[in-house]
């Protein structure tokens, strides 16, 4: 693990990467449930880890933590699970039960209050959790797949009722996830994580319109190819070549959306200056439309609508020709981005 | 039963019949007519009294010392961790006498810890109701560690760090959250130690020695009964038998088997 990360106060960070890639690991150093061997973790003034010696543990760090599965505990009522961190705090039981009472009146749950963690639904289970980790107030707020645990419905209202939360809260939110979707409509940054190191960060729009890796193309469903660049034109190291609207020179990486591609039956005529043979591999449907994989140089990821599909009768095996247009095509240089993007991705 | 050798099966009925005729021999020797007049005389009564007595504070003893034990057995990596636990399992396979000698030659008035503690104190622990509980709770201990242990081992650890990240010192975790979550576990261990410690009768009388009143439990009322009054040592057998089986029926419930509340789903 190797990352240097910054969480301002008042806005969301997202931590996105592939399993193993030391998302969790992460939030548990920065948590204090486990310690690092090197570098340093600073939560708002105070330095609560660092190699040279100090270690303050999880339960005198400013920090809540909202864990996949919530971790109500079960044998206390929600109330109870709620006032647990100023009990632990000193306020005498009556004192944190009222204060308990008060946050789930905002959190719109004060008729749970009584029951167990095993008589609530998943939605309000991740609420409570919420609730739980807000109520001392901390400087850090960590989130751990926060909806993971959910069903897809509840994800949605449940996203929308906590994206109203972080907004209220002053201090700095961790958020691991793995799903691009809670990354946008949470979070103000996103910092990539692949193996233990930051692969890319900055805001959604940036990293989405400009992946530096073959993950991150991938989590935000752009094809991400890569080669050399000479004279408004891309050699791409999987073969073929792209005509570019870009002066640029030397090692690149080329992005094309999948919205960007259009397919056709014969070699078109016309303004789209990239066009190339391809195969169908596999044919998805996402929502509304349908996600063709295609097979050529380069491999494509395609987004097309039904009607085209099935006019072009495009099963696997088929063969057609793909157009791009040169200004669809975004350039960049691939300073120093890991060697595995250099091919078409495939989520 | 389909499918199984007869042999098999010929020899599994000789080795139930073996553990059961035992039993039903005692329930149909038992005088029913007269067992609460026999129950209800001066020896068996102060036997009774007494065994309950010393059980139970054998197994709050057992599970005051126990916990910690048992914690640092399931938490803590310290060296020796593997010849600690077999240390607190050997009362489980010690026959008995040699755990009351043991605590004898340790405890007594001439012992390394017996002779100071009466030069000290003036108290004398053998052959007193202390020295039943003791003994009692030598033997019960293991059970009540290595269940509680295992139920340590096999919660969701994940709920103490949850109670580590709102603030909780490791005290209130294991006060709020650890044994409140493995309560079938201490459950569990409790009433096995209890059980043993009702039983016991090796160590006791080597310890303790055998005064009605003061150290005089069921087991050796019932044994010293045989000799003189046949039918209420089978009442008092008829009681323990009966509170086996009990203890036997609720171990079996569900809410203390694994997968009860604060358990690692599979």
């Amino acid at each position: 693990m190797d990352a240097d990360i910054e969480a301002p106060p008042g806005q969301v960070t997202a931590i996105v990467g592939p399993n193993g890639s030391g998302k969790s690991t992460l939030l548990r150093a920065v948590a204090g449930l486990a310690p690092i061997d090197r570098g340093s973790i600073r939560i708002g003034d105070c330095v609560v880890d660092d190699a040279d010696g100090t270690f303050i543990g999880a339960e005198d760090r400013s920090i809540g933590m909202v864990f996949q599965d919530y971790l109500l505990f079960p044998h206390m009522t929600v109330r109870d699970n709620v006032a647990f961190g100023l009990r632990a705090r000193g306020v005498r039981t009556r004192a944190a039960r009222a204060r308990a009472d008060e946050s789930l009146h905002e959190f719109g749950l004060v008729e749970l209050a009584a029951r167990r963690p095993s008589q609530i639904s998943g939605g309000q289970a991740q609420r409570i959790a919420l609730a739980r980790a807000l109520i001392t107030h901390p400087d850090a707020l960590l989130l751990d797949e926060p909806f993971a645990a959910l069903d897809a419905g509840t994800r949605a209202a449940t996203r929308a009722d906590l994206s109203r939360r972080l907004s209220d809260f002053t201090g700095a939110t961790l958020l691991v996830t793995h799903e691009p979707l809670e990354a946008l409509v949470l979070a103000d940054r996103v910092v990539v994580l692949e193996e233990g190191r930051v692969a890319q960060a900055g805001t959604m729009a940036e990293v989405a319109a400009r992946p530096a890796s073959a993950y991150v193309a991938a989590l935000m469903g752009v094809n991400l190819l890569r080669g050399s660049a000479h004279d408004g034109r891309v050699t791409l190291r999987g073969g073929g070549e792209l005509i570019v609207a870009s002066t640029i020179k030397g090692e690149v990486f080329a992005t094309i959306r999948p919205s960007a591609v259009t397919a056709h039956r014969q070699r078109p005529e016309g303004s789209a200056r990239n066009a190339w043979p391809a195969r169908v591999r596999t044919v998805e449907e996402i929502g509304d439309r349908v996600r063709v994989s295609f097979d050529g140089q380069p491999d494509l990821l395609v987004d097309l609508t039904a009607a085209s599909v099935a006019s072009l009768a495009l099963a696997p095996g088929a063969r057609c020709w793909l157009t791009v247009k040169a200004t669809e095509i975004d350039v960049y240089p691939a300073a120093s981005s890991p060697e595995s993007a250099e091919h078409v991705i495939r989520p | 039963m389909h499918g199984a050798p007869w042999a098999i099966v010929f020899v599994a009925v000789i080795a139930l019949a073996f553990l059961l005729i035992p039993l039903a021999g005692l329930l149909a020797a038992t005088p029913w007519a007269r067992l609460f007049e026999l129950l209800a005389s001066d020896v068996t009564l102060q036997a009774l009294r007494l065994s309950l007595i010393t059980s139970v504070a054998a197994t709050v003893i057992a599970a005051v010392l126990g916990v910690p034990l048992a914690w640092m057995l399931a938490r803590v990596e310290f060296p020796g961790r593997a010849v600690v636990r077999a240390l607190v399992l050997l009362p489980l396979v010690l026959p008995p006498v040699v755990g009351g000698t043991a605590l004898l030659t340790a405890l007594g008035r001439r012992g390394i810890i017996g002779a100071p503690l009466e030069s000290l104190t003036g108290i004398t622990l053998p052959f007193s109701t202390w020295g039943v509980i003791i003994a009692a709770t030598f033997v019960a201990m293991p059970f009540f560690v290595l269940t509680v242990e295992g139920a340590l081992r096999g919660m969701d650890r994940r709920f103490e760090d949850a109670a580590v990240t709102l603030g909780a010192s490791r005290l209130m975790v294991l006060r709020r959250v650890t044994l409140p979550l493995i309560a079938p576990g201490l459950l569990a261990g409790a009433l096995l130690a209890w059980a043993r410690a009702l039983g016991e009768f090796g160590a006791t009388i080597t310890f303790a020695g055998n005064f009605p009143g003061r150290t005089q439990t069921m087991p050796l009322a019932i044994y010293t009964l045989l000799e003189t009054d046949r039918d209420a040592a089978l009442a008092l057998s008829v009681v323990l038998l009966a509170i086996c089986v009990a203890v036997l029926l609720i171990l079996r419930d569900q809410w203390l088997r694994p997968g009860a509340a604060g358990t690692r789903r599979p």
